[in-house]
This record gives C-alpha cells, sequence and structure tokens, in this order.
C-alpha cells in the first residue's frame, strides 16, 4: 500500500484508511459468514478454531506446494472441514453448540500449534511469499491518496468487501435466503414447505467455516507470509462481536467490522506516539454526536432509547473535554491497545437500534416440537 | 406455479360423488415414548370429499395428519394416495403428491412478509425468491377468493384471524390436491367461518378431496360429508353427517353423555371493580383503535366483549395492561388509576390476564410447569427469602395448584412444552385465577380447547365470579358471550356499538350488529 498521506484529519488519514480496509478484512470475512450461519439458527463460537486452521494450512500449503493459489483454497478447506465438525455434532447430533464451538477453539489451536512445532520447531521461521496487490485500473488513481488506500490491495479484500453485498442479496432477493432466515426463525416453517432444515443449517454452518477459513489465510499470507501460535488473536470472537453490533444483518456487519478494523488501525498508528492526538478525541465526539442525534430523532418517532442517547451524549462530551484539555496520559501499553475496541464499542452499542437475533439461535429443531 | 385451479362458482355437484379414494390410511400405527398416539387407524377420503376428523385434544388428530403429510414416519400401515401405495418420508414428497396441509400451529416467519412467507418452497440453490411475483399472484387469490390478505404486511403486524387467513391462500398458492385443515378455526369470527365453509365446499366440489380436523361438533354440520371420530389413538367410528347427530357424535368422541351447556349462576354484582371512561388509542400511525370506550365491570360479573377479531379487542387488553399509550380517557382497578401505567401495576392492583395466545403470552414453553405457575408470585415472601426461592413451599404450592386445577402433567418439572394445549391452559388458569384477583381479563380463553376443557374454564369462571370477582370476557365466539355474559358490549371499529343483558339478548340481531349493521336492523 502506498504511504503517501495527503489528506485526512491528524491519524484519521489516508494512510488509516488503507490499513483499517486491510484490518477489517479478516474480520470481516469471518462475520459475514457467521452472519448466514446464525440466521439460519446456529452459533459459531468456534469461529477462531475456523480462522485459525485457515491461517496454518494456508501458510502450510503455500510453503510446501509454493503456491498462494493452493494456500488460499488450503484454509477455506480447513476452515470447511472444522466447520463440518460443528454441523456433524450440532445440527445431526443435536450437541449444544456452545459447548462444541469452546471445543473447536481448544481443538484448532492445539492441532495448529502442534502441527507448527512438528513441522517448523527447529527451523528458522520461513516467510512464504504473499498475495500481491492488485491494483484497479482508474479507480486506483483517484486523487488525494484515496485511490490507493481504497483501490490498491489484494484481491480476498476486494472480495470480502464485494460479500457483504452478495450476501445480501442472496438473503433478501433468493429463495435459498428465504429459507435461510426462516429456519433461524421458525424452522418447522421451512420443514412444511418441503425444504430439509438440516440441509439449510449445513449450509449456514460451512459459509461460516469457508469463509472464516480464507479470513485466516488473509492474516498468514496475505498481511505477514508467516504463521505463529494463535496469531487470530480472538478475531474470530471480534467476529462475533460484530454480528450482533451489526444487528444480523450484512450491512451493519460491515460497518461495525469496520468499526473494529479501524479502531485497530488507530491503535497502530498511535502505537508510538505518548500521547493521544486530540483530532482522535474530536473525531469521537462528533461520532458521538451524531450517534446522540440520530438517536434523539428516532425518539420523536417514538422510538425511545434513553440510555443509548445518554452513552453515546456523555462520550461526546468526554470527547469535547479531551480533544481542548489533549491531556498527557500515560497508558500501560495493553490498555493502550485495547483502548480503540473499547471505544469502538461503545460507539457500537450507541448505534444500536433494534437488535432483531434470530429466535431460534443455537436451538436445535425437532419436529412435532413446535 | 399457477396459483390455483379452482371455480368457486362451481356449485350444485353432488353431495357424495362416485369417486375413487384419494387417500386411504391402512392400520396406521404412531407411539410416542410413553404414549401410543395412533393405534392401527384406518380411513379413506373420497374424491371431491369433504372428511371430519373429529376428536379431542390428544386423540391423535394431528399426529396422523402429520404422518400423512411426511413428518412423522409410522411405526406401521400403509398409505395409499390415488389408488397407489406411496411411502411419505418428507413434506416435500407429499407436496409432490398434491398434499397440503394447514398446520394447528401456523408456519409463519413472524418477520418476514406474507409474500415471503408463501415464497418460501424449495428451489435450487440460486433461484430468485421474486417476491414482487409472488405478492400479485397472493393478491389475486385473496381477491377471487374474498380472503383479505395483504400481501406486503409483515406477518407479526397481522391478527391471528388474518394469519389463518394467510395459511389458505398459502395452501392454494401450492395447488394441493387434497386440503389438510388442521382445527383452522380455533379463531376465526363467524363470517370467516362462514366464508371458509362455503370455500372448502367449493373446492370439493371441484374433484379436491378435504381433511377437515375439529373437535367442534357445531362445525361439522353442514360442512362435512362423512365423519371419522378419533379418540385414544383408535377409530371409534366413521359415519355419514346425515345419520347422525351432535349428542351421539360427543358421546363418541369422549366416550360418555356430555352436557354442553353451562349454568349461568346468577349473582347479585357488587360495586364497580373496573371503570374504564372515554379511553381513546391511536395506533403508530395515527388510526384510532379505540374511540371513546366506557364501561363498567362489577363485582361478580361477567362483563363480556363481542365483537369480530381486529375490532380493537387487541389494543383494549393492551390499554387495561398499561402496554400502550392511551391518548384520553381514564382506567380505574379497584379505586386506582392504571392508564398508562405497567402490567405490574395491573397485576398488583388485583388484575389478571388469561391472554389470548397462550404459547407467547400465557405461559414459557421451555420453562417448567412449576417456574409457570409460581411465575408472577415468586417475589412474594411465602415463596422467596431474601431473593432465594424456597423450593419447598414452592413445590407444595404446585403441587396443590395442579390437583385443585386437574392439570395433567406427569410432574412439576417438566418444560410446559410436553403439556397438551387444555393443560397448558389449566396452567394458566391455575396462575391467575388461585391469585385471588379482583378483575380476571379472560380473552378467548377457551381457544383451541375441546369440550371437556371448555367446560372446565367456564366452571372455573364461574367459580370465580361466585367468589365476588369482576369477569371481563373478551370473546370473537358469541355462543361463548351468550352462555357466560350477564351483560355484553358488541365492539365494531374500535367502539362499544351497545351494551346489552345477557339473559335476553337476540342472537340474530348481535351477530347483525357484530358485521357493522349500526342499529342491528337487517
Ligand atoms: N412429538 C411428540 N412427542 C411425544 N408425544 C407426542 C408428540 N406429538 C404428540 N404427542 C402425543 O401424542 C398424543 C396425540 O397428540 P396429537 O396428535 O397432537 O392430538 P390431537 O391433534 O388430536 O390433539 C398426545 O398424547 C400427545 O401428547
Ligand atoms: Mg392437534
Amino acid at each position: 500500500m502506498s504511504a503517501i498521506a495527503t489528506v485526512g484529519i491528524g491519524p484519521f488519514d489516508t494512510a488509516w484508511l488503507a490499513a483499517a480496509l486491510v484490518l477489517t478484512t479478516p474480520i470481516l470475512l469471518a462475520a459475514v459468514g457467521e452472519l448466514i450461519s446464525e440466521r439460519v439458527g446456529v452459533l459459531n463460537v468456534g469461529l477462531e478454531g475456523y480462522m485459525l486452521a485457515g491461517a496454518f494450512f494456508s501458510y502450510y500449503v503455500t510453503w510446501k506446494a509454493d503456491s498462494l493459489f493452493l494456500g488460499v483454497l488450503a484454509s477455506v478447506a480447513a476452515g470447511l472441514l472444522f466447520a463440518a465438525i460443528m454441523a456433524l455434532l450440532t445440527v445431526e447430533a443435536k450437541a449444544d453448540q456452545i459447548v462444541t464451538g469452546v471445543g473447536i477453539n481448544l481443538a484448532a489451536i492445539g492441532l495448529t500449534s502442534y502441527l507448527f512445532d512438528q513441522i517448523f520447531g527447529n527451523k528458522a521461521q520461513i516467510v512464504v511469499p504473499t498475495v500481491g496487490s492488485l491494483s484497479i485500473p482508474g479507480l486506483s488513481s483517484i486523487p488525494g491518496g484515496f485511490g490507493s488506500a481504497l483501490f490498491n490491495h489484494d484481491w480476498i479484500l476486494y472480495l470480502a468487501f464485494v460479500s457483504v453485498f452478495v450476501v445480501w442479496f442472496l438473503l433478501y432477493r433468493t429463495k435459498w435466503g428465504l429459507a435461510v432466515r426462516a429456519a433461524g426463525e421458525l424452522p418447522a416453517a421451512v420443514d412444511t414447505a418441503g425444504i430439509s432444515v438440516k440441509r439449510v443449517r449445513w449450509m449456514g454452518v460451512l459459509a461460516a467455516g469457508g469463509m472464516s477459513g480464507l479470513g485466516g489465510a488473509n492474516l498468514a499470507i496475505v498481511q505477514v507470509g508467516i504463521f505463529h501460535q494463535e496469531m487470530t488473536a480472538g478475531r474470530g470472537f471480534l467476529a462475533l462481536v460484530a454480528v450482533i453490533f451489526g444487528r444480523w444483518r450484512p450491512l451493519g456487519v460491515l460497518g461495525a467490522c469496520f468499526a473494529l478494523g479501524g479502531a485497530d488501525a488507530l491503535q497502530l498508528r498511535l502505537a508510538d506516539e505518548s500521547q493521544v492526538p486530540s483530532q482522535v478525541w474530536a473525531v469521537l465526539a462528533g461520532i458521538a454526536a451524531a450517534i446522540a442525534i440520530y438517536q434523539v430523532t428516532r425518539w420523536r418517532q417514538g422510538r425511545p432509547r434513553p440510555v443509548a442517547i445518554a452513552l453515546s451524549g456523555a462520550v461526546a462530551l468526554c470527547g469535547v473535554v479531551l480533544a481542548a484539555a489533549s491531556p498527557h496520559i500515560d497508558l500501560p501499553d495493553q490498555l493502550w491497545r485495547s483502548l480503540p475496541y473499547l471505544l469502538a464499542l461503545v460507539v457500537l452499542a450507541g448505534a444500536i437500534t433494534r437488535a432483531h437475533m434470530p429466535t431460534k439461535l443455537t436451538l436445535p429443531y425437532s419436529r412435532g416440537e413446535g | 406455479m399457477e396459483p390455483s385451479r379452482v371455480q368457486p362458482e362451481t356449485a350444485g355437484a353432488a353431495l357424495h360423488p362416485e369417486g375413487g379414494a384419494a387417500l386411504r390410511l391402512t392400520g396406521i400405527t404412531k407411539r410416542f415414548p410413553g404414549v401410543l398416539a395412533n393405534d392401527a387407524v384406518s380411513l379413506d377420503v373420497r374424491k371431491g370429499e369433504i372428511l371430519g376428523l373429529l376428536g379431542e385434544n390428544g386423540a391423535g388428530k394431528s399426529t396422523l395428519m402429520n404422518i400423512v403429510y411426511g413428518l412423522y414416519k409410522p411405526d406401521g400401515g400403509e398409505i395409499e394416495v390415488n389408488g397407489s401405495t406411496v411411502d411419505i418420508s418428507s413434506p416435500q414428497q407429499a407436496l409432490e403428491l398434491g398434499i397440503g396441509m394447514v398446520h394447528q400451529h401456523f408456519m409463519l416467519v413472524p418477520d418476514m412478509t406474507v409474500a415471503e412467507n408463501i415464497a418460501l418452497a424449495p428451489s435450487l440453490l440460486p433461484g430468485l425468491s421474486r417476491v414482487k411475483d409472488v405478492e400479485r399472484d397472493v393478491g389475486e387469490i385473496s381477491r377471487r377468493f374474498r380472503l383479505d390478505v395483504d400481501p406486503g404486511a409483515v406477518v407479526e403486524d397481522l391478527t391471528v384471524g388474518a394469519r389463518q387467513r394467510v395459511e389458505i391462500v398459502k395452501l392454494l398458492y401450492r395447488g394441493a390436491d387434497l386440503l389438510i385443515l388442521d382445527e383452522p378455526t380455533a379463531a376465526l369470527t363467524p363470517t370467516e367461518w362462514h366464508e371458509l365453509s362455503r370455500f372448502l365446499r367449493s373446492m370439493a366440489d371441484d374433484g379436491r378431496s378435504i381433511i377437515f380436523i375439529t373437535h367442534k361438533l357445531d362445525e361439522l354440520f353442514g360442512l362435512v360429508d362423512r365423519c371419522t371420530v378419533l379418540r385414544d389413538g383408535r377409530v371409534v367410528d366413521t359415519v355419514n353427517i346425515a345419520d347422525t347427530d351432535k349428542p351421539s357424535l360427543a358421546k363418541m368422541m369422549v366416550g360418555r353423555t356430555v352436557t354442553l351447556r353451562v349454568e349461568r349462576p346468577i349473582v347479585e354484582p357488587g360495586k364497580p371493580v373496573l371503570e374504564v371512561k372515554g379511553l381513546s388509542v391511536a395506533d403508530e400511525d395515527g388510526r384510532r383503535m379505540l374511540d371513546d370506550i366506557a364501561f363498567q365491570v362489577r363485582a361478580g360479573e361477567v362483563f363480556g366483549v363481542a365483537g369480530v377479531a381486529g375490532n380493537g379487542q387487541d389494543e383494549l387488553v393492551q390499554a387495561l395492561l398499561g402496554l400502550v399509550t392511551t391518548d384520553s380517557g381514564e382506567i380505574w382497578l379497584h379505586g386506582e388509576r392504571i392508564d398508562d401505567c405497567s402490567p405490574q401495576v395491573f397485576t398488583a392492583a388485583g388484575g389478571a390476564i388469561v391472554p389470548e395466545d397462550r404459547h407467547h403470552e400465557g405461559i414459557a414453553l421451555e420453562l417448567s410447569v412449576l417456574d409457570n405457575l409460581l411465575m408472577k408470585e415468586y417475589q412474594s415472601p411465602r415463596y422467596s427469602k431474601r431473593g432465594v426461592i424456597d423450593f419447598n413451599a414452592s413445590r407444595k404450592h404446585a403441587d396443590e395448584l395442579i390437583r385443585h386445577y386437574q392439570v395433567r402433567t406427569a410432574g412439576v418439572s417438566l418444560p410446559a412444552r410436553q403439556l397438551s394445549g387444555g393443560n397448558q391452559q389449566k396452567l394458566v388458569l391455575a396462575r391467575e385465577l388461585s391469585r385471588d384477583p379482583r378483575l380476571v381479563i379472560a380473552f378467548q380463553p377457551t381457544r383451541g380447547l375441546d369440550v371437556g376443557a371448555i367446560e372446565f374454564v367456564y366452571g372455573q369462571l364461574n367459580e370465580r365470579k361466585k367468589e365476588g370477582t369482576a369477569i371481563l370476557l373478551i370473546s370473537y365466539e358469541l355462543d361463548e358471550i351468550f352462555t357466560m355474559a350477564d351483560r355484553f358490549a358488541v365492539m365494531v371499529g374500535g367502539r362499544f356499538l351497545e351494551v346489552l343483558e345477557g339473559g335476553q339478548a337476540d342472537p340474530e340481531r348481535v351477530g347483525l350488529l357484530m358485521g357493522g349493521a349500526e342499529d342491528g336492523a337487517p
């Protein structure tokens, strides 16, 4: 990505934008897959595990076969495999989804760590080639740095963002989408319409697995070209959070993922600064104020959310005060790194309107139990 | 898909057309853990015939039809469709054989539109849903059969009656030849019922076969050709409807002679318990759902609200409970003003509610019988100390309630889901009536119940009445109002047209009032 930053407010410049997009991608892939799965009624706590498996196998196959393309395929296959285990246990055997998901995570951590030790344990860390950028002709030369920030990335990134709209279309414009949405709300309606609930649910879980695996590949063979143990570092869990904050809707999930990715990019940019630039506080205040105003207009329409208004109002006020005072804050490194996430979550919590969780999320379906 | 091939005007076909069997069941047996739901059941439906399937709750009617629809696998027996033996192992196969079923519980996804629900069908992966086309077809069907259905409406905004119509339109849309309707009339108004029966007759005259499941005897006469009676999973008999009468059918169904009449106890009413003055409520779009409603319910009195579904009954109940904000008016319960408060205030002032939809508002299906019984009393010091539930006291109380209200359950720790509909309703009654309420709102309290359970509900409500409780009975069933109410109002378009004395009103005039005739004159 180009490092020439010309437009922006303080740290929020085009370089930040480019980094935010890159960091959004793995979370977004997993979250879009998980969105489908949750709409059919299956919660994948094992999302992190699918990603980790995807990351490892993409790296391993790329190294072994010396082919990035095969590496990407391997990541999807690994995610699908773990998801198939999940589906087998929860959809077929009706095991508890949360317990199974935790098991999948532990299994993925164990397996990838073991294999990594066995295969690479006593070798120097090998860096494999990474998936290169694909600059989109025309668009990538938009002036002001925006062109290269937005349109000079690897194809997996484009795929991730395009998948949001593809999934939106599938959910709301196809018969398959009707079945998916119905399967998480009233599976009996799917069943009596002559559609197999199991099949729909299998497809949902596999979507989560395959897309998370690809997200893992994005981490390993796009961003760095290496694998290290537990390198997903909680991104699978962030994806789960993003689905909730995105209110189980594709565009909402995109927004939530971008908030998290943007926060991560901010954290990286600020890592070696000793003071938070006042622009950060100003932008935070601006967003929070916008949310507060939005919620107030909704109140007029008879949908009061006083807590959200109070919350976003308070954040806006804090932002203004901090921007004005611009205090020197010495934070422990770990806290520093988690701060953007916390702020992103506060902002998202304020922006939430009516959350509608799929009614039958985590519940197995059996005929004759209404 | 071709919406339908029905000509509603083809009347006058022979009542018993000479057709082969569209469906023949031989020796169907189905066993659930601990229950023999169907015991060697045999029946047949001829082409162009309406067959009634009569039986009390738990007789095995739904189980039998779910087998025909491919939802359950029978343990034994044979199914023939149009003369050839078939193996129906999934609903998809049933649909392919032209079998369509309206299930007892709505198979409608609440947050999808009517058209989206109807468009739900098996298809190859990327097929477009074409909801717009479906909307057009559904609009066409609903106009043609005068089934008032808005294809663009979201199902959760629809009344129970409207959802029922959607289910029927769905069946028509799928173009089935054998129609199974599992207790489709539970929430229909007299007018809607009339429309439905006429419509079913025209479908049969057109050569389709219909299985009409019910436990209401009245519905069979004038609709079905023959009737198969099920009791405890076995066929008691199949009779021509012309050769039988109500008492003998009732006897076959319950295995004893039943009196359907309930005596209305005469109680001298006391002071007003519930007073509603000039109550008006508008919905989100500003439409008036309740318009200047005023009435009193006195102690020891059953005050009825008659009317067709969707004329403001839901809003009235919500306003009384404090679930909607009122535009004007006052609600007083036992000297306390409760409008724009909350269900907690309503309950604390001595109010109890038997809601219309027991699955969503009456009980928590996944919770145990015990939890359901004590839900509103856990905070009381009798059943909990410093926030910790006293299980011995709770259990004892629950056991007592189960005995007194004759709830049939294998234990108090069973989830309420496993109880039959009648027993679930008894659970609601037990919880609501046992708290010595000053006012009971009974909203469609016998919806979907069999004769025995209806008698029981009426008996319990009359018991409360004799104890001096004020009872507000809101019902779409005119019979229920006539049986129970001391006084009643006719509700149309959010207004009370007239308040009538229970004993003296003329049912025909009330029917006309309900239909919207201002003065009840034809
Ligand atoms: N899925 C099921 N699992 C266990 N028992 C069931 C199930 N469905 C129905 N039953 C039992 O089978 C019997 C018949 O039920 P059902 O067919 O629903 O009766 P009906 O429709 O005539 O009211 C009842 O005792 C009921 O409790
Ligand atoms: Mg039934």
